[in-house]
């Protein structure tokens, strides 16, 4: 049982990783970004580029996430930032078009092939818990996804820039008129944001097969966590992933038959109860 | 007989504000009733009390002899009651009859009838026809919503309002930004409806009021202050209070402006949103270490006067604003601030999860420049100096309003933009603001504030302007602003 649970939290991971970089997005740019899961299939693919190259898969870890970082510079500074102004309809059909360049090009590249790089030695082994054996990997993400947790806490809580961010996300044009300048803190929230999916991508490269459709298949689950958690809230990410992680893990034990609905059926729920999401801000 | 709608000791509070207070109020059917106030007097919560958007605390609404008050908006429009609203609210995409043909099949259940095109519809589309007469949009039946201008939106408005039969139509600032024609030929046309359906409107504009209303109720911080005949408004002493403000505040001794050259010029400053054109040909200037009050009712366009200057709404081409000699107009609003204009907004917009003192670091951060110092405000605004760790969200009106200027002085600016400063505070805040303003300005920062008080611009300013329509019409000197009771009373009080 409580096998289950860790493997379901440390598979939440991921989820949150790609989550947290599309809430941040949400909550100061107020654009939904639907390339965030390319950005993570792009971690993937980076890193296991890096991997190859270095041979080492700590240079793959710091490596493909700071290029995926890039990629959201780029993406932010040259394309987005055109669009703030438009309908929303047409900031989604922009990030949508990301999409489809993003799997093409990766298509194009590699192939559509699935690639399964290898565990580093010293994380490949596995720790017995009660009955159990629960692979070291798998902890180390968790204590990676929880270190990026309170680093992001700290960050958003205790600097400048986070106070910054936060005053932002909270009333933009107020913020402006004290002098904020939003479209540099927009291109460097979007950087940051970038960078944890594309983190998230680089973790999952030993454990999950990577092929070009996995962008895709972690958006929607991001989209339910960020909807469940509260559009814009880091805290309701976070707690919206583990949700979902530990749903999937006893899902699959308890009703294999309907794992896949349960996570819809928990955002039905909680949409129904509280339509503003378990943290998010309710509207006036 | 019965009145056709009737309000019994309604109540609404949001948290701990109480926006409308006991109301009571019987209308007889026919005739054209102004709601009038001053800004926060509860207007449209009231508004939004019969039409159901919002839910009473207590109270009842009677309609047409039958109770209402737990009735949803929609029920209420079957019931016969209209509303149209401050922002136009119209199919854009749609010609302007099947505009009005929506409320007329949805009124005979008709609306899910997808194989039968409307162009067969004959009884609809008389019906339609007969409405669009009556606003008098006859000729511009098959043009697209969103070609329409201003006024001929609005008209539209009423039509769809019209379609749903009402005995009663709510009318929301009808004239809103709108140009003199325009304004004219919706007071005919408001006139004629009053003809067939009674009519409610809420309304800034005293001319138009006085133009229309045959009764005028005065609300006045969610209670009804007076009601009656526009005669006996004109002359209720109390109402002309809550228009020129208490008469308690003491004048502070301000000493004459600086000469030399003037920090902020405007000129020929036009400006709006969308089709709705607010500011027309405002032209002033502000010279340095003055306090300069903008008076005006509201709805004259005082605040975005304010957000044009602080780059929050853009002004039109051909609009100059020069500050120290140097052109600003349409820089966005950051560029602004770090130029030295740092605006207050009159809802006071305090970031509600940051601490009182994460609200004031948010400039000193964003500049990279230094403000005022904490002590320095705390001795500026003494209520504040024991709540730096306390949330925004926490604090109380008067507090925030504190809080605001207080942030908005972080950014060491040498033109203070104050929107309605004394707007809603308690007279012991009001003493403390006169007096900050006071040591604002030694310390050389100018003032630029808008208000509706005439009291507190006594206390405070060395020159006034009087808005009207979006234009100043008045300029008054320490003088005349003390002296001169007729002519801004006139433009001022109701």
């Amino acid at each position: 049982m409580l096998f289950q649970g860790l493997v379901g939290l440390s598979e939440a991971m991921y989820l949150w990783l790609v989550a947290a970089g599309l809430s941040l997005i949400f909550g100061v740019l107020r654009v939904l970004n639907f390339a965030h899961g390319s950005l993570y299939m792009l971690g993937a693919y980076f890193a296991w580029v890096a991997f190859r190259i270095t041979g080492s898969f700590w240079a793959a870890l710091l490596i493909g996430p700071l290029l995926v970082a890039a990629v959201g510079w780029g993406m932010e500074y040259g394309f987005l930032r055109r669009v703030y102004r438009v309908e929303v309809a047409f900031q989604l059909l922009l990030t949508f078009a990301f999409v489809l360049i993003f799997d093409d090009l990766v298509k194009l590249a590699f192939g559509p092939v699935y690639q399964s790089p290898p565990t580093p030695a010293a994380l490949s082994g596995a720790v017995r818990i009660g009955r159990s054996i629960l692979p070291t990997y798998h902890l180390f993400i968790l204590a990676v996804g929880a270190a990026v947790g309170l680093g992001l806490w700290i960050f958003l809580e205790k600097t400048g820039f986070g106070l910054i961010i936060r005053a932002t996300a909270a009333d933009r044009e107020m913020a402006r008129a004290l002098g904020v300048r939003s479209s540099r803190l927009f291109t460097w929230v979007f950087v940051l944001g970038a960078w944890l999916a594309g983190l998230g991508g680089a973790l999952s490269m030993p454990v999950r097969a990577i092929s070009p459709g996995m962008g895709e298949f972690i958006i929607i689950e991001a989209f339910v966590v960020v909807v469940l958690g509260g559009l814009g809230s880091l805290r309701g990410a976070f707690v919206g992933a583990l949700l979902i992680g530990l749903l999937h893990a006893y899902g699959l034990v308890f009703m294999p038959v309907f794992e896949l609905a349960l996570a819809y059926i928990a955002m039905a729920a909680v949409l129904i109860v509280r339509p503003w999401g378990l943290f998010g801000a309710r509207e006036a | 007989m019965t009145a056709l709608l009737e309000v019994r000791g309604l109540h609404k509070s949001f948290a701990e504000f109480t926006a409308i207070d006991g109301v009571d109020l019987a209308l007889p059917g026919g005739g054209i009733t102004a709601v009038i106030g001053p800004n926060g007097a509860g207007k449209t919560t009231f508004i939004n009390l019969l039409t159901g958007k919002l839910a009473a605390d207590a109270g009842s609404i009677r309609f047409g002899g039958a109770e209402i008050t737990r009735l949803s908006a929609s029920a209420r429009v079957h019931a016969g009651m209209a509303r149209t609203f401050q922002v136009t609210n119209v199919f854009p995409l749609l010609p302007v009859e099947q505009n009005v043909a929506v409320p007329v099949l949805a009124r005979t259940r008709r609306s899910l009838e997808p194989r039968r095109r409307f162009d067969s519809m004959e009884d609809v589309r008389e019906e339609v026809r007969g409405l669009l007469a009556t606003v008098g949009l006859g000729e511009r039946a098959a043009s697209t919503a969103a070609v329409l201008s201003h006024g001929d939106r609005r008209l539209l408005e009423i039509a769809l309002a019209l379609a749903s039969r009402p005995k009663l139509l709510l009318l929301d600032e009808p004239t809103a930004g709108m140009g003199a024609g325009e304004r004219e030929r919706m007071l005919e046309r408001i006139r004629a409806l009053a003809a067939q359906v009674t009519i409610l409107l809420v309304e800034h504009d005293m001319e138009v009021v006085f133009g229309l209303a045959s009764r005028i109720v005065v609300l006045h911080q969610g209670k009804l202050l007076a009601d009656g005949s526009p005669q006996s408004i004109r002359e209720d002493a109390r109402v002309r209070e809550i228009y020129l403000g208490e008469a308690s505040v003491a004048p502070a001794p301000t000493t004459a402006a600086g000469a030399g050259a003037p920090l902020l010029e405007v000129e020929h400053l036009d400006a709006g949103y969308q089709a709705s054109h607010v500011l027309h040909d405002v032209s002033f200037g502000v010279a340095r270490g003055g306090v300069v009050a903008l008076l005006g009712r509201n709805g004259v366009g005082k605040t975005t006067t304010l957000r044009s200057l602080a780059g929050l709404t853009p002004p039109w081409r051909g609009s100059r604003i020069r500050l120290q000699g140097e052109d600003i107009a349409g820089q966005p609003p950051e560029r602004i601030a770090a130029r030295g204009v740092s605006y207050v907004p009159d809802d006071r917009r305090i970031f509600p999860d940051l601490t009182a003192a994460e609200n004031l670091r948010v400039p000193l951060l964003a500049l990279k420049r230094g403000g005022w110092t904490r002590e320095k405000i705390g001795a500026l605004f003494p209520p504040l100096a024991t709540l730096w760790e306390r949330k925004g969200q926490h604090l109380s009106g008067g507090e925030q309003k504190m809080l605001a200027i207080a942030r908005a002085l972080m950014t060491a600016p040498s033109l203070l933009l104050l929107d309605e400063p004394s707007e809603g505070l308690s007279p012991l805040i009001v003493r403390i603001l006169v007096e900050a303003l006071a040591q604002i300005r030694k310390e050389g920062v100018t003032v630029l504030l808008a208000d509706q008080n005439l009291m507190f611009a006594r206390a405070v300013a060395d020159r006034a302007l009087v808005m009207e329509r979006g234009r100043i019409v008045y300029a008054a000197e320490r003088a005349q602003l003390l002296g001169d009771q007729s002519t801004l009373q006139r433009l001022l009080a109701v």
